[in-house]
């Protein structure tokens, strides 16, 4: 018999911190991040990653421009709005190690009260963003002071519970007037005249929040997020004061979230209470997965996956029946259960590793 | 007024009796398996779908629907331990993800199957009984006999039989239950598909009181948790009381003070009991 | 009937056994001395496996049992008596006893095994229906001894039966563990106190940082001065 037999016992003994996400951390260093220091923008460009994002941002900028078609710009939208969610995820969970079963809280109340914000007051819509994602920070709060107490399996449950109390005060009858009901909130003013320039709108505030996201993780406050990801306890008894630290994630991912969630409704121009569902909750997990997790980056990755490939190869069959229409989910449930089974790199990084390779062995490194 | 409280009474007794049901495998779960199994809901939403489909659908006889239902479950309850909770079982946060996903995968599968649009199981016996003044159909009937049939059940079941022994000793200490010899592994998958049984009975008492939609298995899901955390994760007394007091709770809010009220009540005492007394009422587990 | 041969063991990159060989006869009371955080328990812990060897092999009467499972292990017949006792301590008693007998199918060697057990301690018949977490630390240490004999044992397994007990239950207990070995269990003893440990015990190796240092009968032992000196304390 193989040696294959494991001692649950002893793995929960002495191995658990060994342990993210199921998978032992040893595997989760194979890939090791670019070991040189960029020191400009300018040598940022022709490093892999740099020519990389450069060359996909300029693939996304052109599509659209060229074809000038407003369904592959629709989609490309809410690929772009998807992906700082997910981003926003990743930075709580992936970073913090906060698993957060709830994200759609922040989503939905950015979505809210950005359309809230257009719709009754009248402010340009990027104040409204702006104001939701604001907003989304002090939800952030309400729900992170709670939350704090609470580890693994406890914070993902009671993260969700307040997505649902959400949904249901939404939804409920009785606050009607306040909330809108199952209605929501709708005929939302178009964010510009032409569809083109919200997309490049949509663009430049995910690249921005990207830029943001990335630097967050790589300074300080990343190594100590990380920090506590990997031992609270350590963490806490080496002065980090992780109270305060996981508050900040909360706050910064929820603001994203935020940020994402107004997008969402203002381009929709109309929100309801679903979006509060764990239906949205789980694109973040998923689109994460897909794309890695603890990989900011690999967040677009993973909502290309989803909204570009798998929401766009079953949109033709649609015709057939409406049923192909929630093979998306379906899927990328099925997926989600492999990748945390069998793959916890995500698909980016190991597919980076081949793709360097391949330019290194082209620069003749 | 007076009326009302009957109200509440009989209403409240037959929430309580769901929640029960609901709870008790989850809490089993937990206690035995330290596992917070997210699929739990899912069980009950395909309870409710495949008792729909057979009886409904295809007109088996009512005493074979239930049972070939119950099968179901536990096939699906045995399924999900063993393809998702024992290769997981080093990380309790990436069960919490996987049964998550599946939680997702069979609220869209039976989406696929069934379409979104409620469907109706029709009671056992159509009809309704008037006690204390209060008229309510014969289904409450079945659902609290059952449910009160069902907890006293597997009470004996843990306490006396030699399976639940060893729930209870995997519960207590499992380092010391494996020394004894026993297999703690079939325990928990014994457990999850006990679980998932009384999450199917639950399905089959209740859902013909009322319209089955897809995403039903999340309120499901989060009563079991709200019950759970309140009554004590994993203690089964705890979780018995709890589920009788928060379907007063609920019934009572829903009745004096708001319906909406009511729907998130549960969730409220999640957050509640979490920051307060994270052991639950009867708990001796740490959270 | 047991022979461990070179196990090593690491907790993540700690050191905690290191080359370990040793043999236990068949009705012989072995005893495992050595201070505090030597690796005595996780000795025994890897020998049940509660802990996986990172290196060498464990027999048991001719059968390598170290790619089992705890749980078949024990239904081999080696019951471990864990540290800290471990009972299940929302149980009476007498469930914690038929726990022990988890894997004993033979009706009539149940009933013979508990009134022998309640015969080296009576306290326990006196106290079956009571709840084990209300039992005082002897008693514990008593039922978790009788929980493990309940299993009937071809090797028993003893980690620290003296751990945080009073001298006068101390002697009791160890009274008991004579008992045992006149029953002709073969018996395993990790002890922390030399001086009791060396009174049972045939054969007697001392654990020393994961090494084993020292090994002999009792006899060899009780010349060597270091021993003398650092364990007997004389």
């Amino acid at each position: 018999m193989p040696k294959k037999i494991r001692s649950k016992v002893s793995n929960t003994v002495s191995g658990t911190k060994n342990f993210f996400l199921g998978i032992p951390r040893a595997t989760r260093n194979l890939y090791k991040e670019i070991p040189h220091q960029v020191k400009s923008f300018k040598e940022w460009i022709f490093t892999f990653r740099g020519s990389l994002t450069i060359l996909c941002l300029i693939g996304t900028i052109l599509v659209p421009l060229i074809t000038m078609d407003d369904y592959i710009m629709t989609i490309l939208i809410s690929f772009l709005v998807f992906s700082i969610f997910a981003a926003s995820w990743d930075l709580l969970a992936g970073y913090t190690g906060q698993v957060s079963f709830g994200h759609s809280v922040f989503f939905g109340i950015g979505a809210y009260v950005a359309a809230a914000f257009v719709k009754m007051a009248g402010l340009p819509w990027f104040f409204s963003m702006i104001i939701g994602a604001v907003a989304a920070i002090l939800v952030g709060l309400i729900i992170g002071i709670p939350c704090l107490r609470l580890k693994g399996p406890y914070l993902a449950l009671g993260t969700q519970a307040f997505s649902l109390i959400l949904f249901n005060l939404f939804m409920s009858g009785e606050l009607k007037d306040i909330l809108g009901s199952t209605e929501g909130i709708s005929a939302l003013p178009a964010m510009s005249e032409a569809h083109i320039v919200t997309f490049f709108f949509i663009l430049i505030i995910m690249v921005i929040s990207f830029i943001i996201l990335t630097i967050i993780v790589k300074s300080n406050i990343g190594t100590i997020f990380k920090a506590i990801r990997d031992d609270e306890t350590a963490a806490d008894a080496s002065g980090i004061n992780t109270t305060k630290y996981k508050l900040i994630a909360f706050m910064i991912s929820g603001f994203f979230a935020g940020i994402a969630g107004g997008l969402f409704a203002l381009n929709s121009r109309a929100v309801n209470p679903s979006v509060f569902l764990a239906l949205y909750s789980f694109y973040a997990i998923v689109m994460v997965a897909l794309g890695g997790i603890a990989t900011i980056s690999g967040s677009v990755v993973g909502a290309f996956i989803y909204w570009v490939i798998l929401t766009e190869l079953f949109k033709p069959m649609g015709a057939l029946g409406t049923i192909f229409l929630y093979f998306p989910t379906l899927i990328s449930a099925l997926i989600l259960i492999i990748m945390i089974r069998f793959a916890d790199q995500g698909i980016l990084k190991p597919a980076l590793e081949h793709i360097r390779e391949f330019y290194d062995f082209l620069l003749g490194r | 007024m007076i009326f009302q409280i009957e109200n509440v009474l009989i209403f409240g007794t037959v929430q309580g009796s769901v929640l029960a049901l609901l709870a008790l495998g989850f809490s089993l779960v937990f206690g035995v398996g330290g596992v917070l199994n997210l699929g739990h809901g899912a069980f009950y939403l395909i309870t409710c779908y495949v008792f729909y489909l057979i009886w409904r659908v295809l007109f088996f006889d009512l005493i074979i629907s239930i049972i070939l239902s119950l099968i179901i479950a536990i096939i699906v309850g045995g399924v999900v331990y063993l393809a998702l909770i024992k290769p997981l079982q080093d990380s309790h946060i990436g069960i919490v993800i996987v049964t998550f996903a599946f939680a997702v995968f069979m609220q869209e599968f039976v989406k696929v199957i069934a379409g979104i649009k409620p469907h109706y199981i029709s009671p056992f016996i159509f009809g309704s009984v008037e006690f204390l003044g209060v008229t309510f159909p014969i289904q409450f009937v079945f659902v609290i006999i059952g449910s009160l049939i069902l907890v006293f059940l597997v009470g004996l079941f843990i306490s006396k039989t030699k399976i639940g022994k060893s729930i209870r000793a995997v519960s207590q200490d499992r380092e010391a239950a494996l020394l004894m010899g026993i297999n703690a592994d079939r325990i928990l998958m014994i457990t999850v598909m006990i679980s998932a049984f009384l999450a199917g009975m639950a399905a089959i008492l209740y859902a013909p009181t009322s319209a089955i939609t897809i995403d039903m298995g999340w309120s499901f899901l989060l009563s079991a948790f709200a019950v759970s955390v309140f009554g004590g994760m994993g203690s089964t007394s705890g979780c018995v009381l709890g589920a009788f007091i928060m379907g007063y709770a609920k019934t009572f809010c829903s009745v004096f003070i708001s319906p909406t009220l009511a729907t998130v009540f549960p969730l409220l005492v999640i957050v509640v009991m979490l920051l307060v007394r994270p052991q639950g009422l009867l708990g001796k587990k740490e959270v | 009937m047991l022979e461990i041969r070179k196990i090593y063991h690491y907790y993540d990159k700690a050191k905690a056994l290191e080359e370990i060989n040793l043999t236990v006869e068949e009705g012989s009371l072995d005893a495992v001395i050595g201070p505090n955080g030597a690796g005595k328990s996780t000795l025994l812990r890897v020998i049940s496996r509660l802990e996986e060897p990172d290196r060498g092999k464990v027999m048991f009467m001719g059968e390598r049992i170290d790619e089992l499972e705890a749980y078949q292990i024990a239904r081999k017949g080696i019951a471990h008596c864990p540290e800290r006792r471990k009972l299940f301590y929302d149980m009476s008693v007498l469930e914690n006893l038929e726990m022990g007998a988890y894997s004993l199918k033979d009706k009539k060697k149940f009933h013979e095994l508990l009134n022998f057990i309640f015969e080296i301690f009576p306290r326990l018949k006196e106290r079956k229906k009571q709840r084990s977490g209300t039992l005082s630390g002897g008693e514990q240490q008593m039922l978790a001894i009788g929980r493990a004999l309940m299993a009937n044992p071809k090797l028993l397994l003893m980690d620290e039966p003296s751990l945080g007990l009073a001298p006068k239950v101390k002697t009791k207990i160890f009274e008991a563990i004579e008992k045992i070995k006149h029953e002709g269990t073969t018996t395993l003893l990790v002890e922390q106190d030399a001086v009791l440990a060396m009174a049972v015990a045939e054969n007697i190796y001392v654990l020393e940082e994961g090494k084993i240092e020292i090994r002999g009968t009792k006899e060899e032992l009780e010349r060597e001065p270091r021993i003398k000196k650092v364990y007997l304390g004389i």
